[in-house]
C-alpha cells in the first residue's frame, strides 16, 4: 500500500515534466508575437527588440526551454507580461476559487449521478430510465458557456434570484483567508453572512458545471448497476427472500458506489477543462478566467503555469480516487 | 435405496404443465414448455439434461425468479400445499424463497456479493427468516458453517468471498441453505464449476445433508453420474420438456426413452466394459427453433411419421415410471447390446 | 403449443431496426442529424437572407415574421446565419475527427502491434496529452496558432488523436495474445497485412462509436473556442461566435444568444444519441 503510494508520488513529477514540455512547445510552435500584441502597433523596432530581449524571447527555442525549466526547478514560474507579477503568486491567488467551484460541482455530480444511474438501471427501459439518461446525455450536449448565459438571463436578469457573477458582493467583506475557499473560510470563522453570500454566488456556476458533466457518472453507475443486477449474487439474494428494495438499493448500491468513485478522477478532468468557459461566463476569479485573459494577451507564462497546476490537481485527485477505490473494494489491495 | 415415504402423502412440490417463455428480439424461446413432475418430502431427485434444456429456468420458475424478457406463461406450481404462482410477491418472499426452498447455484464464486463479508451476507439471511438478533444470527451462522465442515467458522464470517476457494464458497452456500431450515434444497449444477477433487467433497457433503436432515433435495445436473450417486429418482429433460421420470437404478440400467439411452451410453461409468462409448448424434436444438411433434425426433433412431407430427405426452409404464415417447416398447427391446438389469445389479 | 412467429436470423439491419424501435432516443438522434445535414446541404435555398450582409438599419430586430430568429448588431438575419453556420460546424466536426481518427488509429495500431520502446515512447506522449484536460490543450494550441476556424480544426486534431490511439492500442493488445494472431503469424502473414486486413476490422466497432461521439464534442469544443475569441472571426456565421457577440448585448437582445446556442445543443445531442445507438447495435448483449 505504502509502496504503491510512493510509486505514484514519484511518477507524478515525471508526468508534470512531460506536461510542461508539451505545453511549452505547443505555445511556442508558432513564433509568438506576444511582445507586439502587448506593446501595441505603434512602437518602434528598437523598443520592440529591447522588450523582446528583456523577456528572453530572442533566444533559440531550446535555450528558452532550458532556461524555463531551470527556473521551474527553483519554483519560479516566470512573470506575466501583462501584470508583471510572478505567475506563482497569481496562481496562488486564483487557485482556491477554482478548487471551490470544482469541489462543490463534484459533490453535486456524485450525489445526483448515483441517484439517476441507480434509478435508471433498476427501472431499465422504463420512461424513468429514458428520462434519467436523457438528462445525463442532454447535459453533456449543452454548451457550458451558453447554458451559463441562459441561466444568468433567466435567474439573474429576469427572476433576480441569483447574482450575475463573481464570488461575493462588494458590500460583504470576504472571510479571513485560511484556505482561500470562501465557503470553508466563512464556515470555520463563523462568518454566516459571508457563507450565505458565497453559496449564493456558487449556485449557478456549480449548477452549470454539474449539469454538463453528469453523464459520465450516471452512465457508469447505470451500467455497473445493470451488471450487478445480472450477477448471480443478486439472484441469490432474491432467492433467499430479500426484498427487491433491499437487494437493489442496499446490496447492489454498494457495488455501484464503488464504480462511481472510479470515475471521479475522469469527471474532475472534465470539470477542470470546462472551468475556463464557466469562469469566463460567471466572471469567477479562478485560474480558468486567468488563463483565458492571459491567452488573449498572448501571455504564455501564466498559461503554462495554469496547465501545470491543472495537471497537478488532476493527478492528485486521481491518486486520491484510486486509493479510495482500493479502500472501498475488498478485492483490490495495492 | 429407501423409498419409504408413505404412499398418498401430499407431495412437497408439484409442478404441472409449467411453461416459461423468453420473448427475445429473435423470437420466442420456449425454455420450459409444459413440464410436470412432483417431489415428496425427503425425496432426493435429480433433474438431468444437456446444457440449455431448460433445467435452470424450471427451477427459477418455481421460485418465481424468471428474469425478463422471460415470463411464466402457464402452469401450476404447488409447494407445501400452496399455489406459488397465485401467491402475492410478499408471500413468495416470506414463505418460499429461502424459508421454503433454498438455492445453491452453479458458480459459487459469483453467488456471494464480493463487496460484503461472508458474515454480513449470512447473518442478513438468517435475521430475515428467523427474526433473531445480530449476535444470535452470528452464533447460528457459526454453527451452520461448522456443520458443513468448514474450519475456523468465526474467521470465515469476517472474510470476503474472494478470500475463499470455490469449494469453501460452495460450502458456505450450503451452510446458508441449512441455516434457513428450508424444506427443499435446490442445487443447480452444484459441482460443475469446481475442481474434480473438490467436486467429490461437495457431493459427499450433499449426501450427508441428505442423511442427516429431513430436507428434500433437487439436484440439477447435466451429469447423470453425479445424479445417480446422490439421488433416488431422476427426471430427464430434453429441450424444455420432461421425457422420462423414474427411480435412478431402473433408469440407469434400463432406460426407456431413446434420449435417456443416448445419455447413458455417453457416460463411461455406465457403459459395459470394452464397448465403445456412445455419442448422441446431432445437436441440442435451439429452443427458438423447436421441432414439431416429439422434440427429440430429428436425433432419434426410432423416429417415424407420428413422431414428426404429434408431441407424445407422459404416460406411466409402471407404478413409478413414466415416459414421453411414441415407441416405448421398441425403445426397450432395441437395446439388445446393453447388459440386462439383473446382470448390472448383481454384485 | 404452436408457434406464433418463427425464429429470425440475426443481422445488422435487424439489430438497427430493433434498437431504433425500442429506443425513442435513437430516433431523436437520427432525426436531429438528418435535419441539420439537410440544413447544411440546402443552405442557399433555406436561408431567406444573405448570412453576412450588413444592414445596420435592421440591427437588433427581435424575432418577427420577416426575421424569425431576429437580427444581430450588424442587422444580419440570425436564422440565415444559423442555417449557414450548420455548414461550419459540420465541416469542423468531420475534418477534426477525420484527421484525429486517421492519425490516432495509425499510431494506435503501430503502438499496440510493435510494443516495446515504440509503444513506450508513444504512450508517454499520450500520457502527457491526457494529463491535461483536452479543452485546455486545445485552447493553448488554438491561441498559439492564431485565431481562425482553420486553426481551430488544426488545434483540435493535434489534441484528439490521442483518444483514438489509446482505444485502438487497447483493442490490438486484447487481440495480440489471442490464438487468432498466433495462427496468422504461423501462416506467415506479413505485418502490414496483419495490421490492416485483420486487426483494423476488429477495431471498427469501438472506433465507430468513439468517432460519432467525438463529432459531437468537436462541435462543442470548437464553439467554446470561438466563444473565447480563439476560433472563428466575424463575420463567419459560427454558432459559438454568435453567442459570444450576443453576450455583449444581454439582456436586451436575448435572441442573439438563444438560437445559436440551441443549435449547438441540438447538433451535439444528435451525435451523442447516434453514437449511443451505434454502441447498442455493435454490442453483443442485445436481448
Amino acid at each position: 500500500m505504502l509502496k504503491y503510494v510512493i510509486k505514484r508520488l514519484l511518477w507524478m513529477p515525471l508526468v508534470l515534466l512531460l506536461v510542461v514540455t508539451l505545453v511549452f512547445f505547443l505555445t511556442h510552435m508558432v513564433p509568438g508575437s506576444a511582445i507586439r500584441v502587448l506593446l501595441g502597433p505603434h512602437v518602434g523596432e528598437a523598443q520592440l527588440q529591447k522588450a523582446t530581449a528583456e523577456y528572453g524571447l530572442d533566444k533559440p527555442l531550446l535555450t528558452q526551454y532550458f532556461i524555463y525549466m531551470g527556473h521551474l526547478l527553483r519554483g519560479d514560474l516566470g512573470r506575466s507580461i501583462v501584470t508583471r507579477r510572478p505567475v506563482a503568486t497569481e496562481l496562488a491567488t486564483y487557485l482556491p476559487a477554482t478548487l471551490e467551484l470544482t469541489f462543490f460541482s463534484l459533490v453535486l455530480i456524485v450525489v445526483v449521478g448515483v441517484v439517476l444511474g441507480v434509478v435508471a438501471a433498476v427501472h431499465r427501459n422504463s420512461p424513468l430510465d429514458i428520462l434519467a439518461r436523457g438528462v445525463a446525455v442532454g447535459g453533456v450536449a449543452l454548451p457550458q458557456f451558453w447554458l451559463g448565459l441562459m441561466f444568468i438571463l433567466l435567474f439573474s436578469y429576469y427572476l433576480r434570484w441569483f447574482p450575475m457573477g463573481g464570488r461575493m458582493e462588494m458590500t460583504i467583506a470576504p472571510p479571513t483567508r485560511l484556505t482561500g475557499m470562501y465557503v470553508f473560510d466563512s464556515l470555520f470563522t463563523g462568518n454566516w453572512a459571508a457563507l450565505l453570500d458565497a453559496l449564493h454566488h456558487l449556485a449557478l456556476p456549480v449548477l452549470v458545471m454539474a449539469l454538463t458533466n453528469l453523464s459520465t457518472t450516471t452512465a457508469m453507475v447505470r451500467s455497473s448497476m445493470l451488471r450487478t443486477l445480472n450477477e448471480d449474487f443478486t439472484l441469490m439474494a432474491k432467492a433467499y427472500g430479500h426484498r427487491p428494495f433491499r437487494v437493489h438499493y442496499i446490496y447492489a448500491l454498494k457495488n455501484s458506489l464503488i464504480s462511481a468513485v472510479s470515475v471521479i478522477g475522469l469527471t474532475t478532468g472534465y470539470l477542470l477543462g470546462g472551468d475556463v468557459l464557466v469562469e469566463t461566463v460567471f466572471d469567477w476569479p479562478g485560474i480558468g478566467l486567468y488563463a483565458a485573459r492571459s491567452i488573449l494577451h498572448v501571455d504564455y507564462a501564466p498559461v503554462i503555469g495554469v496547465a501545470l497546476v491543472i495537471a497537478a490537481v488532476y493527478a492528485v485527485v486521481n491518486l486520491i480516487t484510486d486509493l479510495l477505490y482500493g479502500a472501498l473494494d475488498p478485492r483490490i489491495r495495492y | 435405496m429407501n423409498n419409504e415415504t408413505p404412499v398418498g402423502a401430499q407431495p412437497l412440490l408439484e409442478v404441472e404443465d409449467l411453461r416459461t417463455y423468453f420473448f427475445t428480439y429473435l423470437g420466442i424461446v420456449r425454455a420450459v414448455d409444459g413440464i410436470s413432475f412432483s417431489l415428496r418430502r425427503s425425496d432426493t431427485v435429480g433433474l438431468v439434461g444437456e446444457t440449455g434444456c431448460g433445467k435452470s429456468v424450471a427451477t427459477r420458475s418455481i421460485l418465481r425468479l424468471v428474469p425478463p424478457p422471460g415470463r411464466i406463461v402457464s402452469g401450476r406450481v404447488v409447494f407445501d400445499g400452496r399455489d406459488v404462482l397465485a401467491m402475492t410477491e410478499r408471500e413468495v418472499r416470506d414463505d418460499v424463497r429461502g424459508r421454503g426452498i433454498a438455492m445453491v447455484f452453479q458458480k459459487p464464486m459469483s453467488s456471494l456479493n464480493p463487496v460484503f463479508s461472508v458474515g454480513q451476507q449470512f447473518t442478513s439471511v438468517l435475521r430475515l427468516h428467523h427474526h433473531v438478533k445480530r449476535d444470535q444470527a452470528r452464533a447460528m451462522a457459526i454453527e451452520n458453517l461448522a456443520a458443513v465442515a468448514l474450519p475456523a467458522p468465526t474467521e470465515i464470517l469476517r472474510m470476503y468471498p474472494h478470500e475463499l476457494s470455490g469449494g469453501m464458497q460452495q460450502r458456505v452456500l450450503i451452510a446458508m441453505a441449512l441455516g434457513c431450515r428450508a424444506k427443499l434444497l435446490v442445487a443447480d449444477e452444484p459441482t460443475t464449476a469446481l475442481d474434480v477433487s473438490v467436486q467429490l467433497q461437495i457431493l459427499k457433503l450433499l449426501e450427508e445433508v441428505r442423511r442427516r436432515t429431513a430436507m428434500a433435495i433437487l439436484v440439477i445436473s447435466h451429469n447423470l453420474g453425479v445424479v445417480s450417486n446422490l439421488c433416488d429418482r431422476v427426471i430427464v429433460m430434453y429441450a424444455g420438456t420432461v421425457v422420462e421420470d423414474g427411480p435412478v437404478q431402473d433408469i440407469v440400467t434400463n432406460p426407456h426413452h431413446p434420449y435417456t439411452q443416448g445419455l447413458i451410453d455417453a457416460v463411461p461409468d455406465f457403459a459395459p466394459r470394452g464397448s465403445a462409448l456412445g455419442t448422441l448424434k446431432g445437436e441440442v436444438p435451439s429452443l427458438l427453433l423447436t421441432p414439431d411433434g416429439c422434440r427429440f425426433h430429428p436425433r432419434c433412431r426410432l423416429a417415424d411419421e407420428v413422431c414428426q407430427r404429434e408431441r407424445p405426452s407422459m404416460a406411466s409404464t409402471s407404478a413409478d415410471r413414466s415416459i414421453a415417447c411414441h415407441h416405448p416398447a421398441e425403445a426397450v427391446s432395441s437395446r439388445s447390446r446393453r447388459p440386462s438389469r439383473e446382470q448390472r445389479e448383481s454384485p | 403449443m404452436e408457434r406464433h412467429d418463427g425464429p429470425r436470423r440475426d443481422s445488422l439491419w435487424r439489430r438497427v431496426l430493433y434498437i431504433v424501435r425500442r429506443s425513442p432516443l435513437a430516433i431523436v438522434g437520427i432525426a436531429l442529424i438528418l435535419l441539420i445535414a439537410v440544413m447544411a446541404i440546402f443552405a442557399p435555398w433555406i436561408a431567406p437572407y444573405d448570412a453576412v450582409r450588413v444592414n445596420l438599419s435592421q440591427a437588433f430586430q427581435p424575432p418577427s415574421a420577416s426575421h424569425i430568429c431576429g437580427t444581430d448588431d450588424m442587422g444580419q438575419d440570425i436564422f440565415s446565419r444559423i442555417v449557414y453556420g450548420s455548414r461550419v460546424s459540420l465541416m469542423v466536426a468531420f475534418v477534426v475527427v477525420g484527421i484525429a481518427a486517421t492519425v490516432g488509429t495509425l499510431i494506435g495500431l503501430i503502438s499496440g502491434f510493435f510494443g516495446g520502446v515504440v509503444d513506450m515512447v508513444i504512450m508517454r506522449v499520450v500520457d502527457a496529452f491526457l494529463a491535461v484536460p483536452s479543452f485546455v490543450l486545445a485552447m493553448i494550441s488554438a491561441a498559439a496558432l492564431g485565431p481562425s476556424i482553420v486553426n481551430v480544426m488544426l488545434a483540435l486534431s493535434i489534441v484528439w488523436w490521442t483518444w483514438h490511439a489509446r482505444i485502438v492500442r487497447g483493442e490490438v493488445l486484447k487481440l495480440r495474445g489471442t490464438e487468432f494472431m498466433v495462427s496468422l503469424r504461423s501462416m506467415g502473414a506479413r505485418t502490414p497485412r496483419i495490421l490492416f486486413r485483420h486487426l483494423l476490422p476488429n477495431c471498427v466497432g469501438p472506433i465507430a462509436v468513439q468517432t460519432t461521439l467525438q463529432l459531437g464534442f468537436a462541435v462543442l469544443t470548437a464553439a467554446g473556442l470561438s466563444f473565447l475569441g480563439l476560433g472563428a472571426q466575424p463575420p463567419t456565421p459560427e454558432w459559438g461566435l454568435m453567442v459570444s457577440v450576443g453576450r455583449q448585448y444581454l439582456p436586451a437582445s436575448w435572441w442573439m444568444i438563444t438560437f445559436p446556442g440551441l443549435m449547438i445543443f441540438l447538433l451535439v445531442m444528435g451525435f451523442i444519441l447516434l453514437g449511443d445507438t451505434i454502441r447498442d447495435v455493435v454490442s453483443r448483449d442485445i436481448q
